[in-house]
């Protein structure tokens, strides 16, 4: 009696993204990934449902190491299997789908803002926001902190991120005394340090020094493997949307809604346009259904569906490629997938 | 304000830390790292919310530093 065919088969949790010299698996449940060549991504694809013995075959045994090579590294590193019941393995769809209209939110602020903190988190549970992140550029205490945090009590806002000054006559026990009492801090970023260190609390969160100053918005936009985000949520909701604007709403330091502060477009002041309305206006929407397929060089690109983009700062489309897609590359970002190295040269600063 | 109401925090933390799913029981220390979710208690309510950073970065303002590459 014959053996049934065994086939290979990646986990659900597990998908290929294939850029235009190499390509990566990305474990999403574990958040890791490896390179892998694009010829092993089509032997997954043109030969899924052979044996291995079959896809030797297939290529007249000239490459039987290779192929052996390329099976045992993904079976050996855990990103798949062999079954004889390959239907009982449904790949994981990529859709995505997030209870409410926002799901992330920045808040820019300045000793001048005024914001009512109060009535913004309102407005935000409201919509379904699950994070927001405050940036200050100028000095807030933990003690002011305290009281806009306070203002979360009453929301389901699960996430909140701070990026603030440092103060240099605070003791660090006091920012850890801030995000103790604050569970929903995830992190806290003190810019303008006198040196770069991390200190972890012991309900493990981040709280970062860092010397660089951050003085407004124009310090966003950089595209670094630092900021991957290697999850089914994120990897779906890239796929099929913008994976920095998607279910974004922000407010600019003056108190102007926008999708992002570092664009040009604003909807509205919150001292007299409510968040949903401004989100209602045409155009607010304009970049939350975009993909990196869209943009070029990034929809070459192996990493295109786990980082970040950005669409404030842009290169001209026209100068990137042979064949331009209707937008620019982010000029924060220095890889280059056609010859799989970072190109030296700053970042957005 | 009803009995439950009054409850000190930590006693909701305590329940709530029973409502982990079962796995997390027997994950490693490194996956309870990676996995880590921290719980807090909605005001004037008995609800627990569980806390965890967004699935992706809400802004790429915030610096790194070439370890966390």
């Amino acid at each position: 009696m014959s053996q049934p065919k065994q086939v290979f088969r990646l986990f659900a949790n597990c998908k290929v993204t294939e850029g235009a010299r190499r390509s990566v698996v990305c474990d999403l449940w574990h958040g890791r990934y490896d390179f892998i060549p694009n010829m092993l991504v089509h032997l997954l694809n043109e030969h899924a449902d052979m044996s291995l013995d079959e896809i030797k075959a297939a290529y007249d045994h000239e490459h039987d190491d290779t192929i052996d090579e390329y099976y045992h590294f993904l079976e050996g590193n855990g990103y798949g299997f062999y079954t004889s019941e390959p239907h009982l393995f449904p790949p994981l769809p990529d859709t995505y789908r997030h209870p409410g209209p926002i799901s992330n939110a920045i808040i820019d602020m300045d000793r001048q803002s005024g914001h009512d903190i109060e009535k913004i988190l309102a407005q935000l549970d409201d919509l379904g926001c699950v994070a927001v992140q405050f940036r200050a550029y100028e000095a807030f205490t933990p003690g002011e902190w305290h009281s806009m945090l306070t203002a979360a009590l009453t929301t389901r806002i699960p996430d909140v991120q701070l990026v603030t000054p440092y103060i240099s006559e605070l003791a660090s026990a006091e920012w850890r005394k801030l995000v103790n009492t604050h569970p929903r801090v995830s992190s806290l970023s003190l810019h303008s340090a006198p040196d770069n260190r991390k200190e972890e609390t012991p309900s493990q969160v981040e709280i970062t020094f860092t010397t660089q100053p951050i003085t407004d918005h124009s310090h966003c936009g950089v595209v670094h493997p630092a900021f991957f985000s290697i999850n089914i949520e994120a990897y779906t909701e890239a796929t099929q949307a913008n994976s920095c604007l998607n279910g974004k709403i922000s407010i600019d330091r003056q108190g102007y809604i926008c999708n992002c502060p570092s664009l040009p477009e604003r909807y509205g002041h919150t001292r007299d346009t409510s968040l949903r309305e401004a989100l209602a206006q045409k155009d607010f929407a304009r970049y939350h259904s975009m993909t990196k397929d869209s943009v070029s060089v990034c929809s070459d690109c192996e990493f295109r569906y786990i980082c970040s983009d950005c669409r404030a700062f842009v290169q001209d489309p026209a100068q990137d490629t042979d064949s331009p897609k209707a937008y620019g590359k982010p000029s924060g970002c220095n890889y280059d997938p056609y010859t799989a190295t970072y190109t030296s040269g700053p970042a957005v600063s | 304000m009803s009995e439950e109401k009054k409850k000190p925090l930590f006693e909701h933390l305590n329940e709530a830390k029973d409502k982990l799913p079962v796995y997390y029981h027997y994950m490693t220390p490194a996956e309870k790292s990676e996995q880590v979710r921290r719980i807090t208690y909605i005001k004037d309510t008995t609800e627990v919310l569980e806390c965890g950073p967004f699935a992706r970065p809400v802004s790429t303002i915030i610096p790194f530093t070439d370890e966390s590459a």
